[in-house]
């Protein structure tokens, strides 16, 4: 196989190679699962609040809401620092898809904080619900399109031979 | 005070944001007629350039600094009230809408593959539509009665039509 055209399409793949990662091994990956488990997580306290009325689970939910948050703002940073350093990525819509619903995620999570944190028993039904259920809509979205960036574009995918 | 300096960024983003949103489906729309020759072949590249670039530097950022600036405001001045979380919901229509915009973007090169007159309208539309609904809810901040949402969702699993469990036998319960 011709030399330049080996190189050239490691070029390419560079385009789009991970720059925040650990031994090859992509940050922001390693990080959404904690807001995708924390958003689910709470929808179900808010379920389970909702069966029982147990003081507990809205407790929980308030846990749960600001884990999620809180490693969901660390995730975004990752995710962040690698749109604006891989060109590959910031030039991809999927990219700014799963970038702008991710945001409005962690914006809705951060107002069922909010919410919570004044009152978490009173703040279930039905408005931290209705978050909640929000919540899951975007955060099956921006899994969706995060899952395409690497499924479809490779984004983050090490590969030292050219495909 | 840096409430005012948040709020001036959240809306000078979102004005951005939605001016490039309302602006993006007249570019990219397909072309009826397309021109002859050189100068209609110099006329696509430069709608492709123009598109591409405001999609992927302008609104799209925009639409990220819009949306995390309006987060860090919701911690700053706690407007924790029913206006509010319709509002998160139209956001989310709009940011569907701004994927829908995305889908055309990347397929741009391909002519046959833009969006034809009636999509971009619907775009366009779309995107008018949920920018008129978060005006208001936000210019107007109605109050929304709980009476609005059924009494099952408010009262629990006892108020619901039809019996899910017996009550006061589950183990899941506290006692």
């Amino acid at each position: 196989m011709n030399r330049d055209y080996v190189e050239g399409l490691k070029a390419q793949r560079r385009d789009i190679d991970s720059r925040i990662a650990i031994a090859g091994h992509p940050i922001h990956a390693m990080l959404v699962a904690f807001p995708i488990s924390g958003t689910f997580g709470t929808a179900f306290c808010d379920l389970a609040f909702w069966y029982t009325a147990d003081f507990f689970w809205a407790r929980a939910a308030l846990w749960a809401v600001g884990a999620a948050f809180a490693m969901g703002v660390l995730a975004a940073m990752a995710g962040l620092a690698e749109t604006l350093l891989v060109p590959g990525v910031r030039r991809r819509a999927a990219a700014w898809s799963h970038a702008t619903v991710a945001m409005v995620l962690l914006s809705v999570l951060g107002a069922s904080l909010a919410l919570r944190l004044e009152d978490p028993a009173a703040a279930v039904l039905p408005w931290g619900a209705f978050l909640s259920g929000l919540a899951m809509i975007l955060v099956a979205l921006a899994g969706w399109h995060g899952g395409k960036l690497v499924f479809e574009h490779q984004v983050g995918v090490k590969a030292d031979e050219p495909l | 005070m840096l409430a005012v300096w948040l709020k001036a960024l959240h809306i000078a983003a979102l004005a951005l944001w939605g001016g490039g949103l309302m602006a993006l489906p007249g570019l990219m729309v397909r072309e009826q007629r397309v021109t002859a020759g050189e100068a209609g072949r110099l006329d696509a590249v430069w709608r492709y350039r123009v598109s591409r670039f405001a999609y992927d530097v302008i609104v799209s950022p925009a639409a990220v600094v819009a949306i995390g600036s309006g987060t860090a405001l919701i911690f700053v001045t706690r407007p924790l009230e029913g206006w509010l979380f319709l509002k998160l919901a139209a956001v989310a229509g709009l940011v569907v809408t701004h994927m829908a915009v995305g889908r055309y973007i990347d397929r741009l090169d391909t002519p046959a593959l833009r969006p034809a007159g009636r999509m971009a309208t619907a775009l366009l539309v779309a995107t008018i539509l949920f920018i008129c609904v978060v005006l208001w809810l936000v210019l107007q901040k109605p109050a929304i009665p709980e009476s609005l949402f059924p009494g099952w969702l408010l009262e629990g699993p006892d108020a619901l039509p039809w019996p899910l469990a017996q009550s006061g036998s589950s183990a899941l319960t506290p006692t």
